[in-house]
Formats: C-alpha cells, structure tokens, sequence
C-alpha cells in the first residue's frame, strides 16, 4: 500500500530520471512510466497508459517548438503523415481498452515488454546518422505532394536538398507507429523515423525532429479517448507529466552533448529487465485466466 | 510565393507556450495538493485513488471552473492537462489558417482531415468509452 503523498514523491523522482536519461539516449522517457507504474506501484495498465501518454505530449511538444524555430522539421511531411499517426492512434486506443475490458490485457503487458526489449536492441545497434541515402528528386506522389525541402546541415556547412519517395509504404509504417502509441501509451518515435529515413529516404536530422513533432499530435488523439473516458486520473497523471518535462528539459539543454555509452548500456540493461518483467506479468496474467 | 507567410514561428509558440502554462497549472495543483490539509474521504493509499476512481476529471466546463477559482488541487491539475491536450490541437488549427494564407489548399484539406481526427476522438470516441465503463 503506497500513499498518495509518498507515490508522487517517487513517482516524480522516477519520472525526473526516466526524461533526463530518455532524451541523453535519444528516447522519449514514456516508455519507462507505464512499466513502473503498473510493476512497482500496481497501478491498473490502463490508466498508467492514461498518464503516460500525457507526458509523451508534453515532452514532444517542448522539443519540437525548438527544432521547429530550427527550420529543420518539415512541416508538410509531418502534417500530412499524421494523418496515418492519429488514425492508427484511435484504433490503439480503442483496441487497448477493448483488450482490459474483455481480461485480456495480458496481450498489452505482452506487447509492451517485446517493444521495451526491442527498443533496447534499437539503441545498441543505431546507426551512423550519415548513413541514410538521402533521395534528392521527388518522385511523382512526392512532387504532387510538395513533401520536398532543404536545410543547412551546420556540420556538414551545406545546404541538404531531399525528397521523399514511397509515400503509401511510409504511410503505411506511420499508421503501425501511431497504433502502437495509442496501445501503449508511448511516443513510437524510433517506428516513425524508421518510416521517414528508412522508408521514405528523408535525411535523419529531418527525420527525427519531424517525428518529434509528430508525436504529440499523434498522442493528442489517443488522449483524447484516454482522458474523456476516464483514465487520466490527475493523481496517478500529474507527477510524471512534471517529472518528465523537468528531466527532457535538463537532458537537451544542459547535457546536450554527453552521450557516454556507460549510460546507454546502462539504459539498455534497465530496458531488457522492464522488457522481461511485463513479458512475465503478461504470461502469469495469462495463466490466471487460463485457471478460471 | 511573394507573401509567404513563415509557418515556424507561430507553431514554435504555441507549442512552448501551451506546454509551459499546463506544466506550471500541474506543478501548481501538485504542490498544493502535497501542502494542503486533505480533505475528508481522501483516499489512504494509490490502489484506492484507482479502485474509488478518486479525483476523476469532471467533463463540465462550469464545474472545473468553479474546482479552480477554490484553488482545488485535482481542478488545478485536471485544466492543466486540458491545455495540454488542446495544445497539438490548437497546433493543428493554426496551421489550417497558415496554410490558408499561403493559399496551399491541398494542406489545408490534410490539416482539416488531421483536425477532425483530432475532433472525433475527443467528442465522439472519448464519450463513447466512458459510457463504456
């Protein structure tokens, strides 16, 4: 039995260091709320989806005010793709709720502890960022489109002229992304970069602050259901709305140039045993149902 | 392209501004909510603020009025949240208008379909999972 007083003490301590190390890694700090919610506090899955998915707003839109001043966030690119982001953000929502309300919300600790597994896979392996070929000339969709830019690249000193291509298959990966952030209460921003430097050929620096915008207004739909439904509860919510824009705030701010990999072997190993706990409480949850 | 009208500072606002009003009325709610008495029938521990449904957002507008001008801590943090959730939306509406000025007519038809998205979650998804419960 956790008090109310005692549970927003931690739960901003926890949600201070999951923002802080979150954006040091180049990961949004959500991800980390739902499993300490319902693992150490025992708070019911749903409504710790319910006041994550509210910090995963906060942080995208801090972040993105400033890329956007940058000039380096395609405003086109992210607007059009999210209307796959927040459509597939209903269908997760809804099916997340469907899932808890029929018993069977084993499926959701399940799912949530393979993307906290494979999310920490995703940040071992990460790439060079100069490794994506960017597309240069638009293709026919692109160009009716106008999803084409440039920016200056003040580490390379020039001038990236791109454009996307595969637009239906990027839009494709955007609707899986915003589906699996309205299932989990997560941004899903490394499916959403996967979509745009991978799928559509954007540059990364593009890619990355594009899905960063992207993200609250795919949240923003998924709130939506979460919270006039009843499952942003302003205890549970309010401590990781704050800790994690306090944590962001410091993480890009001040510390933005340190990356020590100490700290993401670190942030990998606390992913995997997340991972591993909700896979476990998704099986012994399905073994209870098994049992009625 | 002679009166482009620049997109990135406008949205750049919004989206801080929004973000620190709701981030200070939460801050606000939650200190208040540590400091103050509490009152009768607060709830002894977190699996009774779950299992109560305590502190639940009320969805009428005079009501949450009236919770904040009393300085109610869950008032304060429940409007913070709201202006949260309206911040993307509000993002989105704004660029319906910018995009208008630039005469972009296509994005203004994608702005419009994401705003109604956006719409239709919140006013017709949302109520339908609370009659739901």
């Amino acid at each position: 039995m956790v008090s109310v007083d005692a549970y927003i003490l931690y739960t901003l301590l926890i949600s201070v260091l999951a923002g802080l190390i979150g954006s040091l890694v180049g990961i949004g700090g959500g991800i980390l709320v739902v499993p300490v919610l319902t693992l150490l506090f025992g708070v019911p899955i749903q409504y710790a989806i319910g006041a994550s998915i509210v910090s995963v707003i906060a942080t995208s839109s801090g972040s993105a005010s400033a890329y956007v001043r940058d000039r380096i966030t395609n405003l086109r690119v992210g607007m059009f793709l999210e209307i796959a982001t927040t459509s597939g953000a209903i269908i997760g929502a809804v099916l997340t709720l469907f899932l808890v309300h029929s018993g069977l919300s084993w499926i959701v600790y399940t799912v949530f502890g393979i993307v906290l597994i494979y999310s920490g896979y995703d940040i071992l392996k990460r790439r060079n960022k100069s490794d994506t070929v960017v597309n240069q000339t638009p293709d026919k969709l692109s160009n009716y489109l106008n999803l084409k830019g440039s920016y200056y690249d003040s580490a390379l000193k020039k001038e990236i002229v791109y454009a996307a291509t595969r637009v239906p298959a990027g839009m494709g990966i955007m609707f899986c992304a915003g589906m699996l952030s309205g299932l989990l209460g997560i941004g899903s921003g490394a499916l959403k970069v996967l979509g745009m430097d991978t799928m559509m050929k954007l540059p990364f620096k593009v890619s990355t602050t594009t899905s960063n915008f992207m993200i609250g207004v795919t949240a923003a739909a998924s709130t939506g259901i979460f919270f006039i439904g009843g499952y942003v509860n302003p205890i549970l919510a309010a401590p990781v709305a704050i800790g994690v824009v306090i944590g962001s705030f410091f993480g890009t701010k001040v510390l933005v140039r340190t990356r020590p990999s100490s700290l993401r072997l670190l942030f990998v190993a606390v992913l995997a045993v997340l991972g591993i706990e909700m896979i476990r409480n998704g099986i012994v949850l399905s073994h209870a149902l098994g049992a009625l | 392209m002679t009166e482009k009208v620049d997109l990135n500072p406008i949205i750049a606002k919004i989206l801080r501004y929004g973000v620190v009003i709701s981030s200070v009325l939460i801050a606000l709610g939650t200190a208040l909510l540590l400091a103050k008495d509490t009152p009768s029938g607060f709830p002894e521990s977190i699996n009774q603020v779950v299992s109560e449904d305590y502190g639940r957002p009320t969805t009428n507008f005079h009501e949450l009025l009236f919770q904040v001008t009393n300085f109610d801590p869950l008032g304060i943090i429940t409007l913070g949240l709201l202006i949260l959730l309206a911040t993307p939306v509000v993002r989105v509406a704004a660029s319906v208008f910018l995009f208008a000025l630039e005469k972009d007519w296509k994005f203004v038809i994608f702005t419009v379909v994401v705003l109604s998205i956006l719409l239709f979650s919140i006013f017709v998804v949302g109520p339908a999972e609370a009659h739901a419960r």
